[in-house]
């Protein structure tokens, strides 16, 4: 503790909670790790930094950005020859490190710090994986870090579900969940699909039933969202729908929607849900239709899945689209595994070309999305990395979204098919600095209720971002002139200066413990650990010394929203 | 022609990484230039004139003292010729494409690792996967020659797709792994599990074995093919002496059936 102010001198604030004017002169007190208000006359004003007028935003955070867990290391291992070409050697401030599209767990915080980026959440832990991937992100630096626990394909939820269990009860299991994973939110990848593929179902649509459990898509998807619903949790239910990829899945997302009922809900990399079957390749855009549907109900949010042309991995508990791309692999390898029957695993490396149809029109229909959705405090940046980019790419996106010449001029490069028919070019909105600093920052951080986070007014954690007011946005968000973490620098113009380690963060709802009762025999008889080793303590993760537990508060009736 | 030469001027602290000394990539440099290049040392770094005395001049041509603790010398070799008098560390040669390594001494793990052309000659014995696949790699050797005088360790050509591998002495355990195409002669005696899960390709040596169950036996042959490589081992420089003369008849092992692999094992009677 100090009692020395740290003063960040006239920069344009641009905090849309507080006003969405673009960004106002304003004078920000740090202290210690968190934004003052401003201070009386006689305090000590220690460090006064000089911003010139530069643009000063919260620290970014990642919604759904794969960086930890038993698939991402597999993913490494898989491309070998990634981290060969890509490496690093420790140079007194960094560890060593390697990879482009799948970091090194080190390399993952650096690279994200230096963008402005302070936290991020991994969006697929299964809770089998849990341990390993809290002991991954206890090696990423700098940047916040939090879980969501995948869940709706594991067979206790399903054989439950199948016996009349009641909503109570999945309520105590899955905040049981919550709290022996360490998870801020709960996942479900293609409801009971990854569980029908083991039964040898290939496809599976929201109202079929699952082979053996007898039970659809639809009761899974409404018992979770019920279940975040009645516990408080304040992120709702992430849904990766059924029929990733496939052309014509537009329709079960649209039911999806219609299914939740005015039921909060996050639907991720809504890109890949959003194809139609029109034209003479049966492939079409389905933007348009998924758009609407969004902006009509306002209890969905989404993040996009932008993709991003280049080569990359895509990495899925998805196993049924998975494999069912896999023969699409290049470099031709791919892995697809069972994790401890609590879930599947799918790894197929991707090289998105502009030239290809498909793939340009992918990368057409995740701008559409997010040019179409007219809430910026529902659809969020992603490119679901690495599904369908490298978090790196995230500045080169933000300049497609705010500048439309230059998109318009990257349109003219894709496969001509594509750009003749798409409605892209007709699309004339332009992002704002107020909405990118909402998509990235505020947005996330309503959605998964940090109340500190994502904004700059007094008590906020003081994770600060100041930028140069370039005209090419890509270099303006590659490089910010200045990165604070916790109310210590940490890179100056996208050059790291110093470390340190970012809080995880969970969320705890109240539960009645009888559900153990069940758990435990189950554990017994299916699991290769029992329950009371299965639950990970705070002290595995508070003992590394690197950085400390942050529990995200439930959300009571007289609190719906902050 | 030029010949390039550095002398080590001591026992080396630690494993260096000494793939930045290719004759291709000096060629343009002065010696001053050349001595001020950083190399790998362990997790630092050293310059090229603190381990190393230079003479000569740059050219096609590097002498190295040989050091076991040089690792990557020649990798990714395109052209030109390096000579290293004494042994060389892990992954000599690795990733070459052109040009010419000759290590007089003995080589580490790896040498030759997904070589794509160019030629490797080995006076001393050469360690594990000589020939073969970098870790996580789908192809191992896809070109090129590699003569080694001496034995090898396991895993001698893995997942080889094209080129050429000659051992004098005996081969470790599991050669030929997954191979997928290419020839293998082993002038001493094969190890055991050899040609484990391989679709194609050749593995030559003398004197009967017991192959994996997976190989079915063809019987007594005379094949005009093992003439044809008698004769253009005789035209090479460096051919091991054991690896000449395996002609006339052969027991032809197909194989391995358990991955649907019509590979060949010839022992030459």
């Amino acid at each position: 503790m100090s009692d020395a102010y740290t003063l960040l001198r006239g920069g344009r604030v641009c905090d849309p909670t507080e006003s969405t004017d673009g960004g106002r002169l304003r004078d920000l007190y740090l202290k210690d790790g968190r934004i003052a208000a401003t201070p009386p006359q006689e305090a000590r004003i220690g460090e006064v930094i000089d911003l010139e007028g530069r643009i000063v935003m919260a620290g970014a955070i990642d919604i759904h950005s794969h960086i930890g867990g038993g698939k991402v290391n597999l993913a490494r291992l898989l491309l070998p020859e990634e981290h060969r070409e890509h490496a690093s050697g420790p140079d007194g401030l960094r560890r060593s490190g390697s990879g482009l599209f799948t970091p090194s767990s080190f390399v993952t915080g650096y690279r994200y710090a230096e963008m402005g980026y302070t936290a991020a959440f991994e969006p697929a832990m299964l809770p089998s994986n849990a341990r390993h991937t809290h002991l991954e992100l206890a090696d990423i630096p700098i940047i916040d870090k939090g879980c969501y626990a995948v869940l709706g394909n594991d067979d206790f939820l399903l054989e439950r579900l199948a016996a009349g269990a009641t909503q109570s009860e999945v309520n105590d299991y899955v905040a049981w969940i919550l709290h022996a994973t360490q998870a801020v939110g709960v996942k479900v990848v293609n409801p009971g699909g990854i569980s029908a593929f083991k039964f040898n179902q290939r496809r599976l649509d929201l109202d079929e039933a699952h082979p053996h459990y007898g039970i659809t898509p639809r009761r899974i998807l409404t018992t979770l969202a019920t279940s975040l619903s009645d516990l408080g949790v304040p992120h709702p239910l992430h849904i990766h729908c059924n029929n990733l990829g496939i052309p014509g899945n537009e329709a079960v997302t649209r039911e999806t929607i219609a299914a939740l009922d005015g039921l909060p809900a996050h639907l991720t990399h809504l890109q890949f849900h959003s194809y139609g079957t029109e034209g003479d390749r049966r492939f079409s855009s389905a933007a348009a239709e998924i758009a609407e549907a969004v902006n009509r109900n306002p209890n969905i949010s989404v993040d996009v899945g932008q993709i991003i042309f280049g080569q990359t991995i895509t990495a899925s508990a998805d196993i049924m689209s998975q494999f069912r791309n896999s023969g699409l692999a290049s470099p031709r390898k791919w892995v697809c595994t069972d994790i401890e029957c609590d879930g599947g695993c799918g790894l197929v490396p991707f090289r998105y070309r502009d030239k290809a149809f498909v793939n340009a029109l992918q990368w057409a229909i995740g701008l559409e999305l997010f040019l179409l959705i007219e809430d910026p405090w529902r659809a969020y940046l992603t490119t679901d990395h690495p599904n369908g980019g490298p978090f790196t790419s995230y500045p080169h996106l933000i300049r497609l979204l705010m500048d439309r010449s230059f998109r318009n001029e990257q349109l003219a490069r894709i496969n001509p098919d594509v750009a003749a028919h798409s409605r892209l070019g007709s699309i004339e909105r332009e992002y704002t600095l107020d909405e990118i600093a909402i998509m990235t920052r505020a947005g996330p951080a309503r959605v998964l209720g940090l109340r500190d986070r994502g904004h700059l007014r007094p008590g906020a954690v003081a994770d600060v971002v100041v930028y140069d007011d370039l005209p090419d946005r890509e270099a303006m968000f590659a490089a910010p002139a200045w990165v604070f973490k916790n109310g210590r620098p940490v890179a100056r113009n996208g050059e790291l200066t110093a470390t340190g380690w970012g809080d995880t963060i969970v969320v705890r709802p109240d539960f009645d413990p009888a559900i153990e009762r069940r758990l435990k025999p189950w554990f017994e008889d299916h699991q290769t650990v029992r329950l009371g080793n299965f639950r990970i303590a705070d002290g595995e993760i508070l003992d590394h010394g690197r950085g400390g537990l942050s529990i995200v508060p439930i959300l009571t009736a007289s609190d719906p929203c902050f | 022609m030029s010949v390039l030469s550095f002398r080590l001027k001591g026992p080396l602290t630690g494993r260096i990484d000494a793939s930045p000394l290719l004759p291709h990539r000096l060629a343009e440099l002065s010696l001053a230039e050349i001595a001020g290049l950083p190399l790998r040392l362990g997790r630092g770094h050293v310059a090229v004139g603190d381990v190393f005395d230079l003479s000569g001049s740059p050219g096609d041509t590097v002498e190295l003292e040989g050091d076991g603790r040089l690792d990557f010398v020649g990798a990714g070799l395109a052209g030109g010729t390096i000579r290293v008098a004494g042994p060389v560390g892990h992954r000599a040669g690795t990733g070459m494409s052109g040009g010419s390594l000759l290590v007089e001494g003995s080589a580490g793990l790896a040498a030759g690792a997904s070589m794509r052309g160019g030629e490797l000659i080995v006076r001393g014995d050469a360690g594990s996967e000589l020939g073969g696949a970098l870790p996580g790699e789908r192809a191992g050797m896809t070109g090129g020659r590699i003569l080694v005088h001496g034995a090898c360790g396991d895993r001698a050509g893995a997942r080889m797709r094209r080129g050429l591998i000659a051992v004098g002495g005996d081969a470790g355990a599991y050669a030929a792994l997954h191979m997928t195409a290419g020839s293998l002669v082993i002038g001493g005696r094969p190890g055991v599990f050899t040609g484990h899960g391989m679709r194609n390709g050749t593995i030559l040596f003398r004197g009967e074995i017991d192959p994996l169950p997976g190989f079915a036996d063809c019987g007594l042959n005379r094949l005009p093919f093992l003439s044809l490589l008698d004769n253009h081992l005789s035209g090479l420089n460096e051919a091991p002496p054991t690896c000449r003369g395996l002609t006339g008849q052969v027991r032809r092992w197909l194989g391995d059936r358990g991955f649907g692999g019509r590979g060949e094992i010839l022992a030459c009677l």
